[in-house]
């Protein structure tokens, strides 16, 4: 027997034995998701009922998880939906349910309160939500009373706005070669600092357009070793903030998993911009920015949009100093709920424990997505 | 006898040597030509010849009638360059040389201008080239006038003439002191060529602010910002008003637009409210209710 | 197949590897050995807007010398393909003008290149392109549907414009013209 034979058989056992691990031992979540227990008309414990609401929930079958509601005369299906997935198009609205836990709170003969902690899995990562249910028993069935959390609405009306915007006329096919395209950009990094993360290396820094036109920047990054061998490349990602508008700085970090800082001998950096045709619309007023204390140290505050337009994605960076203006960290967090014209919403961006005691100073940008196609 | 036998030889040699002339080819063809016109080349003899015109520019092949006129139309051969004429007959080979020279009319230019962008009043920051072509993309190398002109709205054009040399004609030219989308324009003959230059102001030189109460906002607004030339600081300029209360901070990173960045935020009496544009600060306030 | 057999197909084909070997070396050394043009390179010490620099000089002398190279292939072959990598807008244009021409009268020419004097005349001060004159003399060879018909000796002076492509010069214009002015050095 050769050894890819061997290899075969090896996957084969494996994944009898895990089909059979997982058929004996359910994971009760992943039980729930899959449709196990499903009941239509309310059930007969308390926490299933609960567990079969997320799970309808989770596999977008709102007209079930609707009907299954106590409370449902009070607002319409519609609200439900609204309520979970988003009125206005927003990260939300493609998130999916990836994974629940519920916790009692306290249950009594024919009413409970449980603790739902949902975790919901969208294109930039993973955003968690808290709700606290009461269940009712109705008729010998229990059936959850879904706090509804009425999301708001911007009445339909006219916002004249008179913000700039920059469209770029790039060379075409049929121009003449002396016929160069408008050259890119400058823009400059205007600080840098490596860190050492335990797992990894992080780059912290700023770049800053110091152009007239808008850009759209990248960063990237290339550790060098002590031998001079190329120890990683990667790039911002979504840590930067990429439309920069004139003489604006957006912070950025780059992470380098499983890398030392002391294996590392120098940094590259290379910065990169190109022309892109953008908006001042919409302008982001950050209200009430204050750093939360210890131990689950957090910048929060409100962002209030001062425009009118709705923002479908909200991305805030947060950049923490020291009380020698030196780059502590660089945090984000992205809102997953539309952002209306002058509605505040809150956003918390988390600072890590062993850096949250040195912080001074932070500063916090916002870049925003908006798009009918959403 | 042997004078009979000599007379003989002499007579057949005469004969051999009339016959070969009388079939050996030559061609005759202009030393230069302009592109664009008919070329006619010449052959004597008689017979039938190949005709071959080679260079790097074109290729033309003809079988022709030796002692007849061939004329060659302009769309065969327009392409500038230097060409070889091979006539080619069973009994020689002729050569000869053919130069088509470019038309001495520019029909249009390529125009390199740069930078796309450069700040006000820049010594010599303005550059532009312009290779100047014939109706049949020939470089023209006969000296001809250039025009470059630089136009921003409403200001009195800058015009400068330059002639070519070797098909090339270049200028340098200062950003103008006002700042703007000005046209650069290069013309030659029938070809003119145009392209965009944006001419920007520096950073802001001095920044004020001013703020007043709209409903239960403040609205605060800069005077409108120059660069320490008086030109207006470029749109889109970021500005940041920053309103420290009770330890909180709201910030708003606001564009200019025509000079003027504006934004509101909070109307907290006891407001400490800032603002800055780069690395220029401006003014600072104390938002008491408007008193 | 016997052991002695085998063996002996092994030794074959080791031996032909070998062989095969010696003879692409020998056709390398040979190609090497081709006769390179002589070659003459003058700056002048102020031509134009922008100083030459030593770098950029020599990447412009060998591509423009590459230059010849190709376009020789390419009118020897009637090969469109190879003109891509030495020239760019009109000067690509009207070479595969010429091949199209050369095909449709079943012609070849073939051009070699015997000595080059350069004269670098005009470098834009933006660095977008570079202007030299070049007196040539080379050997062009006509063959009609693959039989040679005759041979000349030329002397020519050229103009060419190179541009920067991302890893090299290309040629946008190159053309021989007898209304090429002798005083190069002329002030603008």
């Amino acid at each position: 027997m050769n050894r890819s034979t061997l290899f075969a058989l090896f996957i084969a056992i494996t994944t009898v034995g895990l089909v059979v691990v997982g058929t004996i031992w359910p994971v009760h979540t992943a039980q729930a998701m899959a449709g196990a227990g499903y009941s239509f008309n309310g059930s007969s414990e308390p926490q299933s009922a609960v567990t079969n609401l997320l799970a309808e929930v989770g596999s977008h079958d709102w007209n079930a998880a609707y009907e299954s509601l106590a409370n449902r005369s009070e607002f319409s299906e519609a609200d439900f939906i609204h309520d979970l997935n988003g009125g206005y198009p927003s990260l939300r609205t493609y998130a999916t349910l990836a994974d629940f836990s519920v916790q009692p709170l306290h249950v009594l003969e024919d009413e409970g309160k449980f603790r739902v902690n949902l975790r919901w899995s969208s294109v930039v990562g993973v955003f968690q939500e808290s709700r606290d249910l009461r269940v009712a028993k109705e008729n010998g069935r229990w059936k959850v009373v879904w706090p509804l959390v009425a999301e708001q609405r911007v009445p339909p009306q006219v916002i004249p706005v008179n913000y700039l915007r920059w469209d770029v006329i790039y060379r075409g096919p049929g121009d003449d070669w002396a016929a160069q395209n408008v050259e890119s950009p400058h823009v400059r990094i205007i600080d840098m600092r490596p860190i050492d993360r335990g797992n990894g290396v992080s780059i912290l820094g700023e770049i800053l357009n110091e152009d007239t036109v808008p850009a759209f920047v990248t960063v990237k990054s290339t550790l060098i070793g002590k031998d001079k061998e190329v120890l990683g490349t990667e790039d911002s990602f979504d840590k930067i903030s990429h439309v920069l508008l004139p003489k604006q700085v957006s912070p950025f970090r780059i992470d380098f998993p499983n890398v030392a800082l002391s294996q590392v001998d120098s940094v590259k950096m290379q910065p990169s911009s190109s022309l892109i045709a953008a908006s001042a619309d919409p302008v982001i007023e950050i209200e009430n920015q204050k750093l939360s204390g210890a131990p689950h140290t957090s910048l929060t505050g409100e962002l209030r949009n001062e425009s009118g337009q709705i923002v479908n994605i909200m991305h805030v960076i947060g950049t923490f100093y020291d009380n020698r203006g030196q780059l502590l960290w660089v945090g984000d967090s992205y809102e997953n709920r539309a952002l209306l014209p002058n509605l505040p919403a809150k956003f918390s961006i988390n600072v890590p424990v062993d850096i949250a005691d040195k912080v001074a100073t932070f500063r916090v940008v916002t870049s925003s997505y908006s798009s009918t196609l959403l | 006898m042997t004078q009979s036998r000599t007379i003989c030889v002499v007579l057949f040699l005469s004969l051999s040597i009339w016959t070969q002339s009388a079939f050996a080819a030559s061609v005759s063809v202009p030393r230069s030509a302009e592109a664009g016109r008919t070329i006619t080349i010449s052959t004597d003899g008689s017979g039938v010849g190949h005709l071959y015109i080679v260079g790097p520019s074109g290729a033309v092949e003809r079988t022709i009638q030796l002692g007849a006129r061939i004329s060659i139309p302009p769309d065969e051969i327009s392409n500038a360059g230097h060409y070889t004429v091979f006539l080619i007959t069973s009994t020689s080979t002729e050569t000869a040389d053919l130069d088509i020279t470019s038309s001495p009319e520019a029909a249009s230019l390529s125009f390199l201008a740069r930078p796309s962008r450069l700040p006000v009043s820049l010594q010599k920051g303005v550059g532009g080239v312009a290779y100047i072509f014939d109706a049949y993309h020939n470089l023209v190398m006969q000296s001809q006038p250039v025009h470059f002109q630089l136009t921003l709205p409403n200001t009195a054009p800058e015009i400068h003439t330059v002639d070519s040399h070797q098909g090339v004609a270049w200028i340098q030219m200062d950003s103008s002191a006002r700042a703007g989308n000005a046209s650069f324009e290069a013309a030659v003959g029938k070809g003119t060529s145009l392209r965009v230059l944006q001419e920007v102001p520096g950073d802001a030189c001095q920044l004020r602010m001013s703020a007043r109460p709209v409903g239960d906002r403040l609205h605060v607004q800069t005077a409108p910002l120059r660069d320490c030339t008086g030109n207006l600081v470029a749109d889109g300029t970021i500005v940041t008003f920053t309103e420290i209360y009770d330890g909180n901070r709201s910030t708003v990173d606001a564009p200019l637009k025509n000079g003027i960045a504006e934004a509101d935020i909070p109307a907290n009496r006891g407001a400490v409210i800032t603002v800055a544009a780069g690395e220029v600060l401006g003014n600072q306030l104390r938002w008491n209710g408007g008193q | 197949m016997g052991v002695t057999t085998k063996r002996r197909a092994k030794t074959i084909e080791q031996f032909a590897i070998v062989v095969c070997m010696l003879l692409c070396l020998a056709a390398n050394t040979l190609a090497d050995a081709a006769p390179q043009p002589l070659v003459q390179v003058d700056v002048p010490p102020s031509f134009g807007p922008r100083p030459l620099e030593d770098q950029t000089r020599d990447a412009v002398v060998r591509d423009y010398l590459k230059c010849w190279k190709t376009m020789s292939q390419a009118l020897q072959e009637n090969n469109l393909s190879v003109l891509d990598s030495a020239f760019t807008g009109i000067a690509k244009e009207k070479l595969a003008g010429v091949i199209s021409q050369q095909q449709k009268a079943n012609l070849t020419t073939s051009y070699r290149d015997g000595s080059h004097h350069l004269r670098f005349v005009f470098y834009s001060p933006e660095g977008l392109s570079i202007q030299l004159l070049d007196d040539a003399e080379y050997d062009v060879e006509v063959s009609d549907r693959g039989k040679t018909q005759a041979m000349r000796h030329v002397k020519a002076r050229y103009v060419a414009v190179l541009t920067p492509t991302e890893v090299s010069w290309k040629v946008r214009i190159l053309q021989a013209d007898a209304g090429v002015e002798d005083n190069v050095t002329a002030k603008r």
